[in-house]
């Protein structure tokens, strides 16, 4: 403890509020044909939902938003993201069909790999046969994510398709106020509006900024003001 | 409306129930206190539209009614109004008349209709407890809400039922009090409320270290508290209570413990030379010692020495010593056990003996 | 006759009325409501209404019953649900502790179960801080709270507010109906010929017919030809008024300019009767030049200034205005 030591710093608790992917947490701007695709599916409505879309629409939010959904009432769902490719084998998917949801996630990681097309096609055959609902999601439409078995290319435009769009700035700011609510954070407009001038756009890095912001906030016990932003960013 | 009832008999209740009128009130109305006179005796009800209290007393009724009167001019007169004096109330027209005596006072009214009382709060569950229970339960946990949090649900003390269980917590996010009071709670499900600082601390100057019970009532949008002649009712905070049960550390090998006094006195003193805004100290911890240091600005230094049990390896950690002596204060045994995990984790304190009330603090980077 | 403070329903606005109370029926009711309108139409009595509406035990009526106890102790102004936001006593801001503590209160439920209401009004006096504050409230108002906010000067209001809120902009009645309704309150012929001055505002005629304004506007033309004429100075005119009827003359002046302009450039006959008295031939660019002077000082009104001098730069530019054959010694 030197006369150079910097100033002390108070850690803060992790109390938190829920804010995990849930469906009051989609901030659905112009993708709410989707929001509500998934929640026709949970309802039982719809038997196949498949949602397309460049990356940081949303859509592994609602995969998991609708798995979590399906298991706080008691049904035994899964989510399976298929990107984690490397550490999942084809056949997991067998006894899918005894589920009451499968959501599968970024369908387009697996496509083009024979082993992974097949057992899907007859996991979703079987499924079909015992009613499970299965939500699909993947970078573009069945036909152009680059699967090569045909069978299960027609398989899966059986079901609902929804596209999800790219949000705008204020769609992102929209979002990320809503999350830092759900937190019980007050993130004012025009300092939403700064972080996303001045940070990354994309969705999955604002929420974990938010999630730094909030720790340094309830640290020093501040409001999210700009000047409070530009010094935890510039600490960060 | 006339009533008559002894001086005492009147000042007992106007004591009890003035604290929650405001001095400097928007609607003269609150400025008032309401009083009705009926078959179930007299009440005398003061609010600051968050807090009510509701006292009773039992003077003899000649002609029912209702008004209200200005507060403290009426508590002014009856607390000088010779001791045993007989005090008459009656109403004439829009005016209060008081009589005592030889005295003969008019006072300004204001309609009963005027004045906003909490009337029903619902279906509620009722718990009766000790009063020094339920006192102890607040007393020992209400230090940790925040102060003016923009997360204002924070800024109240949380009131968690389960069945069997009556537990309060309070957390400002730096540190967290939890309490917990078991006995006949009658809860079908967990319900929990959260009582803004207002009513936390009305409740307090209301609740004695007396034996009698008091009846709690946790309703959707009130927490009413009935003692003996008196009924406090406050509202609720309007928002949910963050999951504070994760942040409880489980500790089982960092486990320090020591005599209580030696700590807390140790730590008074080091906390002398720390800096003011911060109050940071360090702890050392070796085998079966601590030592507490601190420096200021200015480079003075305070290093302090204590023997404690500690058997597992070293470790080094900085805390506000204010949270730590808030949590030592409320902690009443001998000897308390920390329960640490790293400099960067935090830290559960509790009564060696008593593990009802436990205290978590974060550290501090020093 | 007084401008009443309370929560009737006034003929001129009985079609909005029946939009809001079918919200309220639909169970609709926006958790905020910006109701705009000129000055002295008697927006803030239909705020009352409707919150009033809201907080009424038999509120499935089409208008607050007025007997319940809750109806009891909203004209007493004492409803613990009922939260009024207004300028201090003695300061023309509503500061942002108000704004803060009304937050604290929405944060508490509600006393008797129903709705939390607010009133701010007039919302424009809400400082910067004060309405950066009420922003939050606004953007994520606690479940079964409306805010209802009565501006006559929404411009003023940051877009941020303005947006967050339903707009239900208000109208005055036609002349006719505004002067039927004075006539039926017992108004006298005073009262309708200020209505000129008030845009058929009827709650600001009589509120001006109560400061004077009635033998003031006589005055002013009588000046205002006099100036122009060259028979009085600028200066003596300036002079005949009172430090206090300063705003009064700036609002007369500035009714006149507008008739003017009006009657200049439309060529229809003069609302006030007797600006016949004055000057034909007036400098239109001019006349618009005066009128952007009188709205800088009425929106300078909140500071305190040299009023005469105000007043007399005010006379100067209009005698600037007057044709230059209508000035002779």
């Amino acid at each position: 403890m030197g006369p150079s030591s910097p100033e002390p710093v108070q850690l803060p608790l992790g109390i938190r509020w829920e804010d995990a992917a849930s469906l009051a947490s989609f901030h659905p701007a112009g993708n709410a044909r989707a929001l509500a695709a998934v929640e026709r599916l949970l309802a039982g409505e719809e038997t196949c939902v498949y949602l397309h879309g460049p990356g940081g629409t949303g859509k592994s939010h609602l995969l998991q938003a609708a798995a979590r959904a399906g298991s706080e009432r008691g049904d035994p769902v899964a989510y399976l993201p298929l990107s984690e490719r490397a550490s999942l084998r084809p056949e997991i998917l067998e006894g899918m069909e005894r589920l009451d949801l499968l959501a599968l996630d970024d369908l387009h990681c697996i496509a083009a790999d024979a082993a992974w097309e097949e057992a899907l096609f007859h996991a979703f055959n079987r499924m079909r046969d015992a009613g499970t609902a299965l939500l699909l999601s993947a970078a573009d439409r069945p036909d152009a994510v680059g699967l090569v078995l045909p069978d299960l290319v027609s398989r899966l435009q059986w079901g609902l398709r929804e596209r999800l769009r790219p949000m705008d700035d204020d769609d992102k700011l929209a979002a990320l106020r809503h999350r830092a609510r759900l937190r019980g954070l007050e993130l004012p407009a025009e300092a939403g509006a700064y972080l996303l001038r001045r940070q990354p756009r994309d969705m999955d890095s604002l929420f974990r900024l938010l999630d730094v912001l909030d720790r340094a906030a309830l640290a020093e016990q501040r409001r999210l003001t700009i000047p409070f932003l530009r010094r935890v960013l510039a600490a960060d | 409306m006339k009533i008559k009832l002894q001086r005492e008999a009147l000042l007992r209740p106007l004591q009890s129930v003035i604290g929650v009128v405001e001095r400097r009130q928007t609607l003269p109305v609150l400025g008032n206190i309401l009083i009705v006179a009926d078959d179930n005796g007299m009440t005398l009800t003061a609010t600051d539209l968050e807090v009510e209290l509701v006292a009773q007393t039992t003077p003899e009724i000649t002609e029912p009614g209702q008004i209200t009167v200005p507060a403290r001019k009426l508590m002014d007169i009856v607390r000088n109004l010779p001791e045993g004096a007989e005090v008459a109330v009656s109403v004439d027209g829009d005016q209060a008349v008081i009589r005592a005596e030889r005295s003969r006072f008019t006072l300004a009214t204001l309609p009963a209709t005027e004045f906003p009382t909490v009337e029903d709060i619902g279906e509620t569950r009722p718990l009766v407890l000790p009063q020094r229970d339920f006192r102890e339960l607040i007393e020992k946990t209400h230090f940790a809400m925040a102060l003016q949090d923009v997360r204002y649900y924070l800024n109240g003390l949380l009131l968690e039922l389960e069945p069997g269980k009556l537990r309060a917590v309070a957390t400002d996010g730096h540190r967290l009090a939890l309490g917990e009071l078991e006995g006949e709670v009658t809860a079908e499900q967990l319900q929990q409320v959260i009582v803004p600082r207002k009513g936390v601390q009305e409740l307090l100057r209301l609740l004695d270290d007396a034996d009698d019970q008091v009846r709690v009532e946790l309703g959707g949008n009130h927490i009413r508290v009935s003692l003996a002649g008196l009924r406090f009712t406050s509202k609720l905070i309007d928002g949910r209570f963050p999951d504070y049960q994760r942040v409880i550390p489980t500790v089982d090998d960092r486990v320090m413990e020591a005599e209580r006094e030696p700590l807390r006195q140790a730590l008074v003193r080091a906390s002398i030379l720390s800096n003011e805004k911060y109050r940071g100290v360090r702890f050392n911890l070796g085998e079966n010692e601590l030592r507490i240091q601190s420096n200021n600005p200015e480079h003075e230094q305070a290093d302090e020495e204590l023997t404690v049990t500690y058997g597992a390896e070293a470790m080094e950690i900085g805390f506000n010593a204010s949270y730590l002596l808030d949590a030592l204060h409320a902690v009443d045994g001998d000897q308390v056990r920390m329960g640490l995990v790293d400099s960067s984790s935090s830290t559960i304190i509790e009564d060696v003996n008593d593990r009802r009330y436990r205290y978590v603090v974060m550290p501090m980077r020093l | 006759m007084t401008v009443p403070e309370e929560d009737r329903l006034y003929p001129w606005f009985r079609d909005t009325w029946d939009a809001l109370v079918q919200r309220v029926r639909d169970d609709r009711v926006p958790h905020a409501v910006l109701l705009t309108g000129a000055p002295g139409l008697g927006k803030r009595a239909l705020a009352r209404r409707l919150a009033h509406l809201l907080l009424c035990e038999a509120s499935a009526e089409h208008a607050p019953c007025g007997t319940c106890p809750r109806c009891g102790l909203l004209r007493a102004g004492s409803h613990p649900d009922l939260h009024t936001l207004m300028p201090e006593d003695g300061s023309r801001a509503i500061r942002v502790d108000a704004v803060r503590a009304l937050g604290a209160s929405l944060g508490l439920k509600s006393q008797y179960g129903g709705f939390r209401v607010a009133i701010v009004s007039p919302a424009e006096r809400m400082n910067t801080s004060a309405a950066n504050s009420l922003l939050k409230t606004l953007e994520e108002p606690p479940q079964g709270t409306v805010l209802l906010l009565v501006s006559d000067q929404p411009s003023r209001l940051p877009a941020t507010i303005r947006s967050r809120c339903q707009l239900v902009p208000l109208q005055a009645p036609s002349r006719e109906a505004a002067a039927e309704w004075l006539e039926a309150e017992g108004a006298d012929r005073e009262a309708v010929e200020l209505l000129a001055v008030t845009g058929n505002a009827p709650l600001a005629a009589v509120r001006l017919q109560q400061e004077g304004a009635g033998s003031a506007l006589g005055t002013l033309v009588d000046q205002l030809a006099g100036v122009a004429r060259g028979q009085i100075t600028p200066v003596h005119a300036a002079s005949q008024w009172r430090k206090e009827q300063a705003t009064l003359v700036v609002d007369l002046l500035m009714a006149v300019a507008m008739d003017l302009a009006r009657t200049q450039g439309a060529g229809v006959k003069p609302r006030i009767s007797r600006l016949n008295q004055l000057p034909q031939g007036l400098d239109w660019e001019k006349l618009h030049g005066f009128l952007d002077e009188l709205l800088e000082q009425r929106r300078l009104a909140d500071h305190p200034l040299n009023t005469q001098l105000v007043l007399e730069s005010l006379f100067i530019r209009w005698s600037d205005l007057c044709p230059r054959e209508g000035i002779h010694g």
